[in-house]
């Protein structure tokens, strides 16, 4: 209980900074105003640009103008985009379905490459099959996101003509953005489990349930996989971050019409409202997945909640 | 190890009796002839070296080996394709969608990518490590608040946090660097803070305070000695991070303006001529790729070098 | 020996909070010292015994301001350090140094051998340049029996004994008057043991210093020690001199102590009656209501449950806390 309480108190200090952060990027230069009006200020009066800043409220003190940012927030209320003539929270959560599909099928995909490959790993030690999984993972977890969609897009895409190289709406649109999204989770995952189940067959228990005569098979299943899978669901929080914050990148080469994209082209025509919108959507839900997770988590493994 | 034992207490070996037997024990008088002879012994790690020393002498040099100005515009020339295409022309890598040489601006890449991995670390680690010193050793408030912030930092994904302020601010490789940098810290600071309070009850802390050492004596010269080996390590890893940060942004066109030769900048611009001109693209990607892989294959050698145990926290 | 008080200890109380919850509120304490009171007098050794667990090192720690005391007073020729400044206890420190039990985590894994000896010389400013602070390190690690040629070598490159030597010279470092010794042998192996008592024991005879040796080792004890205290969870049981704690032990677990000590005489040792301790060591955050030994001790009434010994002195310079002496 103690543990839920806190770790509650956590995720609203955790939503309060986010929402600092969001608010306070207008005024990282001085004067919200310039940066809205951009170079249409150029054309402007004074007057004008003086009447601007009182319709805005931005003549307000700052605390004044973060709780009045704060109370229409939490009523979804972000602003209107002057891009696209609707309030900014509309054109988020219109995205938002995209980006969330796109985001779980990379998930899916990233464990169920990961955990198999970090297994045959682990059992192999030092044979071909590690070696090869080994680089694989050193190249997934260094090779940058938009060098390997570009990549993807020049072999399935230009030369093979297998599949669609932007947008979406079919099955065959979400490949390569998948695996794309995918390929730094893959690695890491990788990595983890290969590192975690190793650790695992060494432990006392693991060697009882063997000297017991235990087939082999299931006392890597049964006893070393489900201990090494516990660490991996902790870095499942983690990725969820990834995966929405390697959005940006990979619905950007895709075209894929989700809320990475949209903040990308909102930042090009200064459309600050869209971009606060979708910043704090995406960090919400990132909270919220993390809290969910760590939850089911202590539930799981007891001794969580007795650390820290 | 040689036995130096002359009084009597001669039958005691000296190895492997206490666990405090620090594993840097390989690291001694000789350090840097030995660092380097069993870097050699890995094939991996030296290939790495190789492709680093090639990438930093292209940074530095970047003026005598670049063929052509990298920003001089010829729209005559423009998408002229590779020698490696049809064996012709004088662009060995081709020209752009403006005309300007491809290998001069891979060239002249290495630069921008190398400064800002470099400058960002400095910055951030310089940050990070007082933040974390200062956290783990004093605990109370500062840390409070540090970890707090650790806890938004984990709950925001630094690309994020970077894009957005790079979109208010403009793009610019000064402010990029200074953006990298104060949102790179915070993971440094965790794990150099983590190290610290892994130290500061160790009795050889106690044993400064009781000959009567200042606290800035025993923080800075008693137990920051004793975290070198995470912050360098950390260190390698982040000035890789650092580059892919860099031409992510500037992918998204917000890091370095778009004149500015940078291999982010340059994938970009090929994107658009991606069923055209695949040498915009190859060339950079390549480029970025194998820097990133050799940083992060040094930075897993050195890491087991210095001290293997760091391998279950980096 | 004159009778000079060096360290007056009075009441001394040393209790570590325990904190829980949400809010991290203090729940109970860790009473390690609970009070106690003694003298160390200038140049004698006092002998400080009892089983882990019971306060020795954390009384030690205490008495050199290591931690603050949570009470009580500890004064250092006169001066009581609970009231000064920490700038002050830190000058003070010249003057009081401790040796610690393990040679292995107590010597800075990444400091030569003479980087450690002249850190004290160089932290109090006894030193004016590099090439006094050298000569200086060179007399004391001649003085504990190191090869000066080893001030280049790092700690992990030399065997427990030779580290305990490197820990006796950093402490002789400042000349101190008082040194704490905790556990300062226990770590090492019995060979080795011998030659660190007879080089403490030449030490002091030569720089006229002051011990406090804490251990657990009876035997080694008795032999340096001018006057032995005995601690049992948390508070002082018995103290007088190191001849007349062994042969006429008045409290309980004195006894206890002293008959689980092996005699090397076959014949000797069957025919001895053997007084076995039974029971675990209660914990020191929740310790039994009146005489804090009642609950391992044999000969314990309703009275030693119910209502604590005072500390007092029975016969000339023998002190007890028992009902039953």
């Amino acid at each position: 209980m103690r543990f839920i309480i806190r770790r509650l108190l956590q995720s609203l200090i955790v939503v309060f900074g986010v929402s600092i952060i969001a608010f306070g990027m207008l005024f990282m230069t001085g004067d919200p105003t310039e940066i809205l009006l951009g170079n249409g200020a150029d054309h402007m009066t004074v007057a004008q640009i003086q009447d601007f800043r009182v319709k805005m409220g931005f003549d307000r003190p700052w605390y004044v103008q973060y709780a009045s940012f704060v109370g229409k927030a939490v009523q979804g209320d972000f602003g209107y985009s002057f891009v696209r003539h609707e309030p900014a929270y509309e054109v988020i959560m219109d995205k938002m379905p995209a980006t969330i599909q796109l985001a779980s099928v990379a998930f899916v995909l990233s464990l169920l490459v990961s955990i198999p490959l970090g297994v045959l790993s682990a059992m192999r030690p030092h044979k071909p099959i590690d070696r090869i999984a080994t680089v694989l993972a050193l190249i997934g977890q260094s090779i940058p996101s938009f060098w390997l969609g570009i990549l993807l897009i020049l072999l399935f895409g230009v030369q093979l003509k297998w599949l669609p190289i932007s947008g979406s709406g079919s099955w065959q649109h979400i490949i390569m953005p998948a695996i794309t999204l995918a390929a730094f989770p893959i690695a890491r995952n990788m990595r983890l489990t290969r590192s975690s189940m190793l650790d695992f067959m060494q432990r006392d228990f693991v060697r009882t349930a063997r000297a017991k005569g235990i087939s082999e098979t299931r006392v890597v299943y049964a006893h070393v996989l489900r201990n090494s899978l516990l660490p991996l669901v902790t870095s499942i929080g983690l990725e969820a971050g990834f995966l929405l914050g390697g959005s940006v990148i990979t619905e950007t080469i895709f075209g894929w019409p989700g809320v990475g994209r949209e903040i990308v082209s909102a930042i090009g025509s200064k459309d600050f409202n869209v971009v606060q919108a979708g910043v704090i959507m995406l960090a919400l839900i990132f909270a919220g997945v993390n809290l969910i997770i760590d939850l089911a988590y202590s539930w799981i493994d007891p001794r969580i909640r007795y650390d820290t | 190890m040689t036995s130096l034992d002359q009084s009597p207490e001669n039958g005691v070996a000296p190895t492997s009796e206490g666990p405090a037997a620090p594993p840097q024990q390989v690291v001694e008088h000789s350090k840097k002839s030995q660092l380097l002879s069993r870097l050699f012994r890995s094939k991996a790690a030296t290939i790495s070296l190789i492709i680093l020393l090639l990438v930093l002498v292209a940074a530095v040099a970047a003026p005598w080996l670049a063929p052509n100005d990298p920003s001089a515009i010829k729209l005559i020339q423009r998408l002229k394709p590779p020698l490696y295409v049809n064996g012709a022309g004088t662009h060995w890598l081709g020209t752009d969608s403006l005309g300007r040489d491809v290998l001069s601006r891979i060239i002249y890449g290495a630069r921008v990518s190398l400064t800002v991995g470099v400058s960002a670390v400095a910055i951030s680690g310089t940050i990070g490590l007082l933040v974390g010193l200062l956290s783990g050793y004093f605990g109370g408030l500062v840390d409070d608040v540090f970890m707090r912030i650790c806890d938004i930092q984990l709950s925001f994904p630094t690309i994020m946090l970077a894009l957005t302020i790079m979109a208010v601010l403009g793009s610019g490789l000064d402010k990029l660097i200074l953006v990298l940098g104060l949102t790179g810290w915070v993971q440094y600071g965790r794990i150099v803070r983590s190290q610290v309070i892994s130290i500061k009850n160790d009795e050889f802390v106690l044993a400064a305070r009781a000959t009567g050492e200042r606290q800035w004596q025993m923080l800075f010269q008693q137990i920051l000695p004793n975290i070198w080996s995470p912050v360098i390590v950390i260190g390698s890893f982040t000035i890789a991070t650092n580059i892919v940060a860099e031409a992510s942004l500037s992918f998204l066109g917000v890091g370095v303006p778009p004149n500015v030769p940078s291999w982010g900048t340059m994938l970009a611009d090929g994107r658009q001529y991606i069923g055209v001109a695949d040498w915009l693209t190859i060339p950079a990607g390549i480029a970025i790729s194998l820097t990133v892989l050799a940083i992060n294959i040094l930075g897993d050698w050195l890491r087991d070098y210095l001290d293997p145990r760091l391998k279950n926290i980096l | 020996m004159k009778n000079e008080v060096l360290v007056r200890v009075k009441d001394l109380k040393m209790h570590f909070p325990i904190r829980a919850g949400v809010l991290n509120r203090v729940v109970g304490a860790v009473k390690a010292v609970d009070g106690v009171t003694f003298d160390i007098l200038k140049g004698e050794t006092l002998g400080l015994v009892g089983e882990s667990g019971c306060g020795k090192t954390t009384a030690g720690r205490a008495i050199l301001h290591l931690y603050r005391p949570t009470a009580g007073e500890v004064a250092f020729r006169g001066v009581d350090l609970a009231k000064e400044s920490p700038e002050y206890v830190r000058r003070a420190r010249r003057h009081m140094q401790m040796i610690f039990q393990d040679p292995y985590a107590s010597l800075n894994p990444q400091m030569r051998v003479g980087e450690i000896i002249g850190r004290p010389l160089r932290v109090h400013g006894l030193v004016k340049d590099a090439q006094e602070e050298k000569h200086l390190v060179t007399e004391l690690m001649q003085k504990v029996g190191l090869n000066t040629s080893y001030r280049d070598r790092y700690p992990h490159e030399f065997s427990g004994g030779q580290r305990q030597r490197i820990g006796i010279a950093r402490a002789l470092a400042t000349s101190p008057d008082f040194i704490v010794c905790d556990e300062a042998i226990s770590a090492l192996d019995v060979s080795i043991q011998a030659q660190i008592i007879n080089l403490l024991e030449q030490l002091r005879d030569d720089l006229g210093l002051t011990y406090l040796f804490i251990a657990h080792d009876l035997g080694m004890v008795r032999y340096i020690s001018t006057r032995v205290g005995v601690m049992y969870l948390g508070k002082m049981m018995e103290l007088t001199s190191s001849d007349e704690l062994y042969d006429d032990p008045l409290h309980p677990y004195t006894k206890a102590l002293l008959s689980a000590i092996p005699i090397p005489d076959p014949p000797l040792e069957r025919q001895r009656q053997r007084m076995l301790l039974e029971g675990d060591l209660p914990s020191p955050s929740n310790p039994p209501a009146g005489c804090r030994f009642s609950s391992r001790c044999p000969l314990a009434t309703e009275h030693c449950r119910a209502v604590e010994p005072k500390f007092r002195e029975v016969t000339t310079r023998h002190w007890v806390a028992c009902h039953l002496v």
